[in-house]
């Protein structure tokens, strides 16, 4: 991008707490313990620390190019037109499908959970025409956006864990380790698969920190604090509702919040609730927007990102109907596949760019005999 | 019917919100880019509408990777 948007590293881990946290906050239990059964919560915490490992390939990426995102320094370390294309390919294959994946998300929750009489497609493009918006404000305001949101979906957060802290039952996390470690690792491995392995997205938003550090130690916190809140919400599902009750819902972080009951009053605020999940998923979904168009915008060398927001909508839309024909092509394609294709992009590809940019001498080593990159 | 009138109104406003600036402030190449993704989505958008089969990308993800997937289950059990 030729203007310099500038966020602060608050902003930046804030972002990405918001952006780890996202839709996982929702289906993550269910799909823990689909696997890995009541110990879903030992692994919630294995899938963090294998998480955390490949962050300094990440920050290293990062540092090396101080002030280039990841589509420049594609094109920088394979050359302009294989940059290109591989950058366009990444583009494709990983933002913005996990954006469609997640608008799929929102759309099923809230037809499922509330609206059940409203089509799928409005939802969509309700909540699409709010993330459209906010990219066609641009990174900063975003930025601000998530630091004003923040609290609240902290507080309501801390709130719904402690409403349902009544009804927490250590007796559904027995036996422990049933079935010895195996489960758990793969339990885990659906947890780094989505979505700890995605942080790479927000290489596009990195180099808008100012400096390279105060970054690298935002995106840290900002994966850390993110997975220890699904870990948080995965021992509270599995221990208030049951490991069948978790494994047979969706959503069961929902059904959680339904339980909630302050002195048989205040009931049935699961609504209220709702609030954690939409802003999590929305600023889930406007970083991705953000960076498919930004991520366009430099692939075709434009001088700006902002108009590209609501065309780019209008076609995720459409895709969000289409790649998913119906909730078991999903459950199926989230277990089976995605744990596997997304080392391609999550892992591999950012791998190739870091070892073919210490082979060629491209960024940071090089940066100060050849400034123009 | 009204869904690809709907679909066309939707086009037409996103074109009435940025098209305007962009040739305001001379974008060719912008103008182009943003031409080019707001006819894809609404053709994708009017195909979807009249239950046209579309593709599904993830057909072809699932395609490639079911082999491996299927022989790491059997390995993992």
């Amino acid at each position: 991008m030729l203007d310099r948007e500038r966020i602060a590293a608050r902003q930046f881990a804030i972002m990405t707490i918001l952006y780890i946290i996202g839709s996982a906050i929702l289906v993550i239990p269910s799909l823990l313990a689909a696997k890995a059964k009541q110990d879903a919560w030992i692994a919630a915490i294995a899938a963090v620390g294998i998480g955390m490992a490949f962050i300094p390939l990440y920050i290293a990426l990062g540092k090396r190019f101080p002030d280039k995102n990841l589509a420049q320094y594609c094109e920088i370390i394979l050359g302009k037109w294989l940059g290109k294309i591989a950058f366009l390919c990444f583009l494709i294959g990983f933002p913005f499908l996990i954006a469609a994946l997640t608008l799929r998300n929102i759309g099923d929750f809230l037809t499922i959970g509330i609206l059940t009489r409203t089509p799928i497609q409005v939802i969509m493009i309700i909540v699409l025409a709010a993330v459209a918006w906010g990219v066609k404000l641009g990174l900063e305001p975003i930025a601000r956006a998530a630091e004003i949101f923040f609290p609240f979906v902290i507080l309501l957060l801390f709130l719904l864990l402690l409403f349902v802290s009544p009804y927490l039952q250590l007796k559904n996390l027995e036996p422990f380790l049933e079935n010895g470690i195996a489960p758990v690792l793969k339990g885990a491995f659906t947890l780094v698969s989505y979505p700890l392995l995605e942080p790479v997205v927000l290489l596009m938003i990195f180099p808008h920190v100012p400096k390279p550090k105060e970054a690298g130690q935002a995106l840290w916190r900002g994966v850390l604090i993110g997975g220890m809140i699904l870990f948080a919400v995965t021992l509270f599902s599995v221990s208030v509702l049951g490991v069948d009750i978790v494994k047979g819902h969706s959503f069961p972080s929902f059904e959680l919040a339904k339980k909630i009951n302050i002195g048989d009053f205040l009931q049935r605020i699961e609504a209220l609730m709702m609030f954690i999940w939409i802003i999590t998923i929305f600023f889930r979904l406007t970083i991705l927007v953000y960076v498919i168009s930004a991520g366009l915008a430099q692939t075709f060398n434009l001088k700006d990102y902002r108009m590209l927001s609501l065309p780019l909508c209008v076609i995720l839309t459409v895709m969000a109907l289409v790649i998913v024909p119906n909730s078991s092509y999903l459950l199926a394609f989230n277990q089976k596949i995605w744990p596997l294709y997304v080392y391609n992009f999550g892992l591999f590809f950012p791998l190739l760019l870091w070892i073919a940019g210490i082979v060629r001498r491209k960024g940071k080593c090089a940066a100060r005999k050849d400034e123009t990159g | 019917m009204w869904q690809i009138f709907g679909i066309l109104a939707a086009a037409i406003a996103i074109i009435g919100i940025e098209v305007p600036r962009l040739r305001r402030k001379g974008l060719e190449k912008e103008l182009w880019v943003f031409s080019l993704l707001l006819f894809f989505g609404t053709g994708l958008g009017i195909a979807k509408s009249l239950n046209l089969p579309i593709p599904n990308p993830l057909d072809w993800i699932i395609a490639v990777y079911k082999p491996t997937s299927d022989a790491l289950t059997r390995f993992l059990e």
